[in-house]
């Protein structure tokens, strides 16, 4: 094949790790706070760099011809089975290269003067250079073991995050949940993979490279696995891995708790890069998928219910970042609706806008937090408009994006969205999508009324961030804006250069955009008129019960504590820990062995006893035996 | 005298010697009647085995008797003088 050996890609992924070695190891004694962050910043640009070469190379090379690979060693050889640590460069990893290097870049800049001043400011880049070796390991893998890989490694980073400052109890518990939950999907998507290993080496495929699988695809649509057509059943495994990876409903409780990290990893892993791993995990496996309708279906119904539901909660959440968390769970929604509905292009094109626009919204959220010296809640800000000039413009350009405000970036790729709904998911699952888009404009717009306009309702004097977290804002800011109407046309030409563009849009396109555009601006509108503190407490008084339950995040946490968390506790405690670990292992096998051999020493003690005249009797006696014996 | 009677000499020294070893609790007593039997087995080896190696066997056991005797009041002096008493039930240390 083209481009078997492309020895750049393997420096996209070493720069990171280079920086995590060196900040991990000599950080803290030999690099100090400056130097560590220029580091941190400075590997992720090389990092970027290589993508961007690898980029220009690849947009030289034909069309029907663009995939750049490099096989590093053999990795795992047992039998027939045998699987290459190999890199792929093509499109859609080109794609989510240069999203993921370009956005972390930027958030490390920010990162510089975010985590300024504090303890673990080198441990902060180590861990962060790790997430992002191990988040293009991912998207560069050449097959889905180096995939998991890389999916496992992201999870572990997330984790590490998430509990940064581990001496705070509730934090380091957020991490845990979300490294727990992580797991549950986990599972389903090493099974899924499992079970396609298992299914193709029957059928004679061995290789797993991502061209092989596309091509033996078809061998599996013969096969059953408990009276379920194998790509059906595959394909659902790995989405329970996607949704517990990109916080879909029913595993999306760990995202909004993982706020506890520092604010620029949220903006990194928890918006703009980490939990749209799932979203790239389908579009890379696209080709199984489109053998599964029956789980397309399933795909785009749960991402429609999330995107509804996530939205819904974010209305009337308080704090600045758990808004931001449950729109991120919603946009992920919206992802995998356009995914399930088969477009897979657009679900990549919402990736990348979401990341600009949403990584700007955390960013900015960081930046008030950190005017404000740590304060997350709405309610007592306000008024930040004059205070925070740039933050506030900067805010205003993310607002407008998400809000689907036309032109800018959020518009053109929920636009396309919901245009390939309307074509296969029906009207329902189009209007539960028009239904989001306006509560997204809602929520964003109470966002940005409560922070930044009106009345200021507290004393604390905020000031402007320094010019290293604002310039990177600046970037993504220019990237909101502007990348939805960049990048339009050409990322799908790039990404599927043999459909045909343009000429296809569906006739009832132009009014399907107008009702988006309209549910949007209602939103807006109605987020100017809701947020009125009188009209506010009017509402809360006439709807309590709904009020509560949304306030409570239609307890779904509650549910699992007393569905699984109780009885599992209950099961641990009791049995595991009292019965099987304290009683048979500690007082059976442990404690039981040690007191039996004491016991028989104590027995067999008597024996020697030091007596010389028991001795000889006993010797005496021997002997006489002996004597009884032989004669 | 006959062989037989010298053997059933042997035997009636060695038994008389070992009911005494067993039953006294002095230790130089026990030392004696360990000699009492090892002179009992040179009788028995004479007795019963006309002819030099026999006779050899019961020169060397007479060595053999002095060495021991001597190793074995070695350490009897050296237990009196630690324990400050020749009685075997009365020396002990071990817990048993």
């Amino acid at each position: 094949m083209e481009g078997n050996y492309y020895p750049l890609l393997k420096w996209i992924l070493l720069a990171p790790l280079a920086g995590f070695v060196l900040n991990g190891l000599l950080g803290k004694k030999f690099l100090g706070d400056r130097a560590g962050g220029l580091l941190g910043a400075l590997a992720i640009f090389i990092s970027f760099v290589f993508a961007a070469l690898s980029f220009s190379d690849l947009l030289n090379l034909p069309v029907e011809n663009r995939l750049l690979r490099d096989t590093l060693y053999n990795w795992i050889s047992a039998g027939s089975f045998s699987v290459d640590a190999a890199l792929r460069f093509d499109p859609l990893s080109a794609v989510m290269a240069l999203v993921v290097t370009g956005v972390s870049f930027l958030i490390h800049v920010y990162s510089i003067g975010y985590m300024k001043g504090d303890s673990g400011f080198n441990r902060y880049f180590a861990y962060l250079n790790l997430f992002v070796f191990f988040m293009l390991t991912l998207v560069l893998a050449d097959n889905p073991l180096i995939m998991f890989v890389g999916w496992e490694g992201v999870g572990l980073c997330s984790f590490l995050l998430i509990g940064f400052w581990h001496e705070d109890p509730e934090k380091a518990s957020a991490g845990k949940k979300a490294f727990i939950t992580n797991r549950v999907g986990d599972a389903g998507f090493l099974l899924g993979l499992m079970l396609l290993f298992a299914l193709l080496s029957m059928q004679g495929a061995v290789e797993m490279d991502f061209a092989s699988l596309e091509k033996n695809a078809s061998l599996l649509t013969s096969a059953t696995v408990l009276g379920m057509a194998a790509p059906t059943l595959i394909c659902l495994l790995l989405f329970f891995g996607a949704t517990g990876k990109s916080a879909q409903f029913p595993l999306h409780v760990w995202l909004p708790d993982a706020m506890a990290g520092p604010t620029p990893v949220s903006a990194l892993i928890h918006a703009a890069t980490m939990v749209t791993a799932g979203v790239y995990m389908l579009a890379r496996l696209h080709f199984l998928y489109e053998l599964a309708p029956k789980a397309l279906e399933v795909i785009m119904l749960t991402g429609c219910f999330t995107a509804f539901f996530a939205a819904v909660i974010a209305m009337l959440q308080k704090d600045i970042k758990k808004v931001l968390a449950y729109s991120t769970v919603s946009q992920l929604g919206y992802m995998f609706m356009a995914a399930g509905a088969g477009a897979f292009s657009a679900s990549v094109f919402h990736l990348a806008t979401h990341a600009f626009f949403k990584a700007l919204l955390f960013l900015g959220a960081g930046s008030v937090i950190h005017g404000m010296s740590g304060e997350q809640d709405m309610f007592k800000m306000g008024g930040l408009k004059r205070e925070m000039p740039f933050t506030f413009l900067l805010m205003a350009a993310g607002w407008l994006a998400i809000a689907g405000v036309p032109g800018l970036s959020g518009f053109y790729s929920k636009d396309l969205i919901l245009e390939k709904v309307f074509e296969h998911g029906g009207i329902f699952v189009w209007g539960t999508g028009v239904l989001t888009a306006a509560l997204t404009a809602f929520y964003t717009t109470r966002l940005v009324i409560l922070t930044f306009l009106r009345d200021k309702r507290s004393r604390t004097h905020a000031h402007e961030s320094p010019l290293l977290m604002t310039l990177p804002m600046a970037a993504l800011g220019l990237l909101a804006l502007a990348g939805g109407f960049l990048l339009k046309e050409r990322l799908f030409i790039f990404l599927e250069p043999f459909a045909a563009h343009g000429a296809e849009h569906n006739p009832v396109a132009a009014r399907l955009m107008m009702i988006s555009v309209a549910a949007g601006f209602s939103g807006i509108a109605a987020a100017f008129l809701l947020t009125l503190p009188r009209t506010a407490a009017a509402l809360k008084v006439a709807l309590p019960r709904i009020h509560s339950l949304v306030c409570h995040k239609f307890y779904v946490d509650e549910i699992y504590i007393s569905l699984i968390i109780k009885p599992l506790r209950f099961v641990s405690v009791k049995i595991m820990y009292q019965l099987v670990d304290a009683g048979l292992i500690d007082g059976l096998l442990v404690n039981g062995s040690a007191n039996a051999s004491y016991t028989a020493g104590k027995a067999l003690a008597r024996a020697q006893g030091g007596r010389l005249d028991i001795y000889a009797l006993v010797f005496a006696i021997g002997v006489a035996l002996m004597l009884y014996w032989i004669i | 005298m006959s062989a037989y009677s010298l053997a059933g000499i042997a035997f009636v020294l060695f038994s008389l010697a070992a009911a005494g070893f067993l039953t006294c609790g002095s230790l130089v007593r026990m030392l004696m009647f360990l000699e009492l039997m090892l002179n009992a087995a040179n009788i028995a080896l004479v007795a019963l085995s006309p002819g030099t190696v026999s006779q050899a066997y019961a020169l060397m056991l007479f060595a053999i008797a002095a060495a021991e005797a001597g190793v074995g009041l070695a350490l009897i002096i050296t237990l009196a003088s630690v324990f400050k008493t020749l009685e075997a039930e009365n020396i002990k240390e071990l817990k048993g």
